[in-house]
């Protein structure tokens, strides 16, 4: 029966999971530091190499060598034999090809290679840098799969194939990127580290600026860069050529060089997706033609911005990428992260030992020439004798332990005396001999003295490598635009239009553009700005352009920042959108005061002025407001239970009026608040006995004031009654109060042409015009502005514009649309 | 939050779980049936209607935080119901009569489930020699292309949409999730059969992982085993002799030695490797083959080192290799 061995499956799962992993780790998908190929690579080369698919002789049929490589090196399948050599033989995917093919081997519009049948290859030429030296024991051999062929555990890599080419793999819990180089730079960078082991990041990117793709393109900036060659890691933008090109009142962009591993169908197929989705607009047609390299056009429509069509297809697709840098390698057999330097430092070491070991591969060689040469010179020196010996033996056998013992020569020498040729006798190739010998005792001489100066083997490993350099260099492809910024703004994608933004009580909040509201004839009977919910009405409308800021404050004390465009459009008559949709703000969190700050303005004057409902006031500069994040900032620091109740905007020699509820006016010049700033809590500015502040309004001597009783009255008072009195201050009274008219609600400038809206606790709206509010002293009653039934208070007091369809004098429209600044408060 | 290519969601998923009173006064109100379940008037359901529809888009639209906990669940339960829905199919097709069952599984001839044993063999080149040296009484054998899915981090109803692990799913007969029953397995012993490389390792861990994922209980009972094919082989004049491991590799080498024989040795990479005879012989047949139960030790440990090794974190799988590195024994080169 069955013998059985118990396995938990924890130690099971364990030990094939490390298996597994470590063997794609170490034998699979990463490249070796020393020359930059994975296993099935190095196999390639190696078996092509071996059978003499070398560039001087024709090619041989694809299939060949995968089977080749199949049967004696790599016992995997011979679909991802074959998809690697492709990959060498392909210019967009490697930057100096290492496998040269003969017919389709694929193409960058994504069409794959002919079947291996069809195909034939043979090494390219560079290649045979990499393989060069290969036969004189510069590198360890181990035995294939079966123990019937060696195979190099490394390449000798004449030139420092893993940032030529790059690579890239997925191994398992970790990735490698390493992005091509040029050829010239890169061995400029070695040997800089050659002459000064000591040299900088710095100094090696002044040699080695960056990636050369084989696809050309756009590196924008080099910050990326640097991180990776310090750290190993870095991301990088790379962006297409393109040109913007004029023919026959029509605009054309031209794009000759796409990024890297980009697939050029994929990127057809993309844009006509996003042409079809009207996410980009101007596109009439696009064209690419793959011979002589890519070109693709893009025909615009005549209307079209060609530049914003540009960005947008910059920033929706392919045309712009991310390449992320991870330059993870084995080093001796240990997955590392590396930096440059590391990198260079570690492949100048591989190429020192593989000089080191081809000089003593030479020396042993030579040496051994010698011997025998120095043999054969005896035997010319005593040539009569030696006849006589060879003619005297009865075996060769014989005769060479004759010659032996008589001149003192070993097994070697005198199996050489014995095979060699009657014609070496003429004077001629005597002398010749001799001249051998004696260069190469030159020789052995100058390897010995190699094998004892590190420096000589360094300048080797130059020359050498300044050779490879001078044969196979060419010319960068991909231009490092230290000037351009590698993100698109949104704001080069949308046009700078007037727009209007209208926030409504309840906090509902849309964006129209302001050609909604068409001028109409005097007389006519306007149309509504917005429609909103059975109990919220329009409180605040601005008008801005898209790519201004709002800022946003709420009674929590936060601000936050919108760009115009952000904030979504709505036809004219829809309610928008709850704006705790847009900002990160609290359920409980209400935005009362939005003010429009144009960003480009530098040295802006103005100033912020924010009350709280205790009465304190603090006043900062605009300019600590021009970097709000989306998150939000704190504007001011509240303290517990107090809430920020209004913010102004002011010019630097403002009147500021506060309110308290039990009817007091304190009204102060901006400047007795000093500027503070964005967190600070602020100074107080009406002193409060038992009430709260319930306003703030920035006011002049001719201004009428509305104040608004919790009971629902009103009155309109000039503001030249309120004395102006010192910050802090109790204020003046300035209404009457009493159990009658109840505590002030909130006081408000009158303006003309605008609304009062008076909402109660319970929900009642209430709207008239102010100008049928009574002007009255200032400490008068007021008169009754709106029913109150009972228990009910007013809660809410709003100035609005008067309402389009009453608004008699259309033409004036532009101007009852606040312009900003001066939203209408709660 | 829902992708391009997800199933829309249905009315159904939106309303699982929630139950809804609608206050509603009516001053004639008609309702049908006795038992007045249903209200009769029907100018009702479109004021209900509107007024619920205004406002629910005016709740959503204002708590947008509420909005996305709801669709959240309301995606969850379209999950839910996806993945229900193909377990379902999964199970049916075993009801029909098995030998009209056509795929890969060559079922085994026995219908007695005590006594069947099922090979799941690594690619279709290993599935024929196998189909041809088993003995087709009580052996089944379900061949697998490549590399399964990892169930561990493939959602539910796309593991159950895959062709291999429905074909498991299938063959097993016990249905998986509600609808388990270890009483319908089909087989005694369920029997990973992979190559000796890395890959085979790699194999064994996601079928573990389907395993311990999606039939648990066939793992807790001991009912999956690993097949042990010969590690070497060692070839002297006309015998080869495959060995199971490196210490019965080297006695067999010394009393090889001792006999002056000269041998052959190579590493077993596949099970494609062995003719069907041999493939019996060394793995397959009851009498001969050594075979490794997987059992459950440690249930939370187990649970643990799936979700650490085959789940979405890479940070902890790298951790695990790092620690781990020095204890590798098998690597291939």
């Amino acid at each position: 029966m069955d013998r059985i061995v118990h396995n938990n499956i924890v130690d099971e799962i364990r030990k094939s999971f490390l298996d597994y992993s470590m063997s794609v780790i170490t034998s699979r998908a990463l490249p070796d530091l020393r020359d930059g190929l994975k296993p099935v690579h190095r196999r390639i080369l190696w078996s092509m190499y071996s059978s003499s698919f070398t560039p001087d002789k024709p090619h041989v049929k694809s299939a060949k060598i995968v089977g080749d490589v199949m049967g004696k090196f790599h016992p995997h399948g011979d679909s991802s034999i074959y998809e690697a050599m492709v990959r060498m033989a392909q210019w967009f995917s490697y930057r100096h090809m290492l496998v040269d093919g003969h017919g389709n081997f694929g193409n960058i519009d994504g069409d794959g290679a002919a079947a291996m049948r069809y195909t034939e290859s043979r090494l390219s030429k560079i290649s045979l840098e990499l393989l060069r030296d290969i036969r004189k024991n510069t590198v360890d051999m181990l035995d294939n799969f079966d123990a019937t062929e060696k195979e190099p555990t490394v390449l000798p890599s004449r030139f420092p194939n893993i940032l030529v080419n790059g690579t890239m793999g997925i191994a398992v819990g970790m990735a490698t990127n390493i992005p091509p180089h040029n050829l010239g730079e890169v061995i400029d960078a070695c040997v800089a580290v050659i002459n000064n082991p000591d040299v900088t990041l710095d100094e090696l990117m002044k040699i080695l600026p960056g990636p050369d793709f084989p696809t050309g393109a756009l590196i924008l900036g080099n910050s990326g860069i640097r991180k990776a060659y310090e750290t190993g890691r870095g991301s990088i933008t790379i962006r297409s050529k393109a040109t913007i090109e004029e023919k026959n009142g029509r605009n054309y962009i031209i794009i000759d060089e796409v990024p890297y591993g980009v697939n050029t169908y994929d990127l057809k197929n993309k844009v006509a997706d996003l042409v079809h989705n009207k996410i980009i607009e101007g596109i009439s047609d696009y064209h690419s033609d793959m011979k002589n390299g890519i070109k693709i056009t893009i025909t615009l429509k005549k209307d079209a911005n060609a530049q914003v069509v540009l960005n947008k297809l910059y920033k929706h697709t392919d045309f712009q990428t991310n390449y992320s840098i991870i330059l993870l390698m084995l080093d001796q057999g240990v997955p590392k992260t590396l930096g440059l330097k590391d990198i260079l430092v570690k492949y100048i070491e591989h190429q020192k030992e593989v000089i080191v070991r081809r000089t003593k591969y030479d020396l042993a060689e030579a040496e051994k020439s010698a011997h025998i040469l120095e043999g054969l010179k005896i035997a010319l020196d005593n040539i009569d004798e030696v006849i006589k010996i060879i003619r005297g033996a009865k075996t060769d056998l014989e005769a060479k332990d004759t010659l032996m013992s008589r001149f003192g020569l070993d097994d070697v020498q005198s199996q050489a005396i014995l095979d060699m040729r009657l014609r070496r006798l003429t004077g001629l190739e005597r002398e010749k001999i001799e001249n051998d010998l004696a260069e190469l005792l030159e020789l052995i001489t100058d390897l010995r003295d190699i094998l004892a100066k590190n420096e000589r083997v360094m300048n080797i490993i130059k020359e050498e490598i300044l050779e490879i350099k001078r044969k196979y260099a060419d010319e960068r492809r991909t231009h490092i635009d230290m000037t351009a910024i590698d993100y698109i703004e949104d704001e080069s994608l949308i046009p700078n239009e007037d727009v209007i933004i209208a926030l409504t009580n309840k906090g509902y909040i849309k964006r129209t553009t302001s050609d909604t509201f068409k001028a109409q004839n005097r007389g006519g009977v306007g149309i509504k700005g917005m429609s909103t919910n059975e109990e919220d009405f329009v409180e605040q409308m601005i008008n801005i352009q898209t790519h201004d800021d709002v800022l946003f404050f709420t009674n929590k004390g936060k601000v936050y920042r919108l760009r115009g465009y952000e904030i979504p459009e709505y036809s004219r008559q829809s309610k928008g959108l709850p704006i705790i949709n847009l900002l990160q703000i609290e359920k409980d969190e209400m935005v009362n005061s939005i003010i429009k700050i144009t960003r480009d303005k530098v040295n802006d004057s103005s100033n912020l002025i924010f009350v709280t409902k205790s009465g304190l006031v603090k006043r900062t500069s605009i300019e600590e407001f021009k970097n709000i994040r989306q998150s939000g900032k704190i504007c001011i620091t509240l303290k517990e239970n107090d809430e920020l109740i209004a913010v102004k905007m002011t010019n630097g020699n403002d009147l500021v009026i506060l309110g308290s509820s039990n009817g007091r006016m304190c009204r102060f010049n901006e400047n007795e608040v000093r500027i503070m700033g964005r967190t600070a809590a602020g100074v107080k500015g009406i002193e409060l006995v038992d009430a709260t502040c319930i306003g703030a309004s920035i006011c002049s001597e001719d201004d009428e004031i509305i104040i608004v009783t919790k009971n629902g009255y009103g009155k309109k008072t000039s503001i030249s009654e309120y004395r102006q009195t010192k910050r802090g201050s109790k204020g003046v009274k300035a209404m009457s109060i009493s159990d009658k008219n109840g505590d002030i609600a909130s006081f408000k400038i009158y303006k003309p042409n605008t609304d009062l809206v008076l909402i109660t606790d319970l929900g009642m709206v209430m709207r008239m015009s102010t100008d049928q509010i009574s002007t009255l002293g200032r400490v008068t009653q007021g008169t009754r502005l709106m029913k109150i039934k009972d228990n009910s208070v007013i809660a809410t007091v709003s100035l609005v514009d008067t309402d389009k369809e009453e608004n008699e004098d259309i033409n004036t429209e532009e101007n009852t649309i606040e312009n900003n600044t001066e939203p209408v408060d709660k | 939050m829902l992708k391009d290519n997800d199933d829309a969601l249905t009315g159904d998923d939106v309303r699982e779980g929630i139950t809804m009173i609608i206050s509603c006064k009516h001053p004639d109100p008609q309702f049908e049936g006795q038992t007045k379940t249903k209200l009769g008037n029907a100018e009702v359901r479109k004021i209900a209607d509107d007024v619920f529809s205004e406002g629910l888009e005016r709740f959503l639209m204002e708590n947008p935080q509420e909005a996305r906990i709801i669709i959240e669940k309301t995606i969850s339960a379209s999950r839910a119901r996806l993945a229900a829905k193909k377990a379902r199919e999964a199970t049916r097709k075993k009801d029909l009569d098995i030998s009209n069952f056509y795929g890969k599984l060559t079922d085994c001839s026995s219908k007695d489930p005590s006594e069947c044993e099922i090979f799941i063999v690594e690619g279709d080149s290993a599935g024929g020699s196998a189909k041809e040296g088993r003995n087709s009484m009580t052996q089944a054998i379900l061949p697998l292309r490549g590399k399964i899915l990892n169930v561990e981090k493939a959602r539910l109803d796309r593991a159950l949409g895959n062709d291999e692990i429905k074909s498991i799913i299938t063959a097993f007969g016990t249905g998986i999730g509600d609808e388990f029953n270890l009483d319908k397995l089909r087989y005694d012993k369920i029997i990973i059969m992979t190559d000796a490389d890395v890959d085979g390792s790699h194999i064994r861990v996601l079928l573990l992982t389907l395993f311990y994922r999606f039939f648990r209980p066939i793992v807790e009972t001991g009912h999956v085993f690993a097949a042990q094919p010969p590690l070497f082989k060692i070839t002297h004049g006309k015998t080869r002799k495959y060995v199971l491991t490196n210490a019965e590799r080297d006695d067999y080498i010394a009393s090889l030695r001792e006999k002056n024989v000269k041998f052959d040795i190579s590493r077993m990479k596949g099970l494609g490797e062995m003719d069907a005879e041999e493939l019996n012989e060394t793995t397959m047949d009851i009498e001969k083959r050594v075979l490794k139960q997987i059992t459950v030790e440690d249930a939370r440990l187990a649970d643990q080192i799936f979700s650490d090794l085959m789940g979405d974190e890479v940070e902890l799988r790298r951790k695990f290799i790092e620690e781990n590195a020095k204890f590798v024994e098998n690597l291939d080169i």
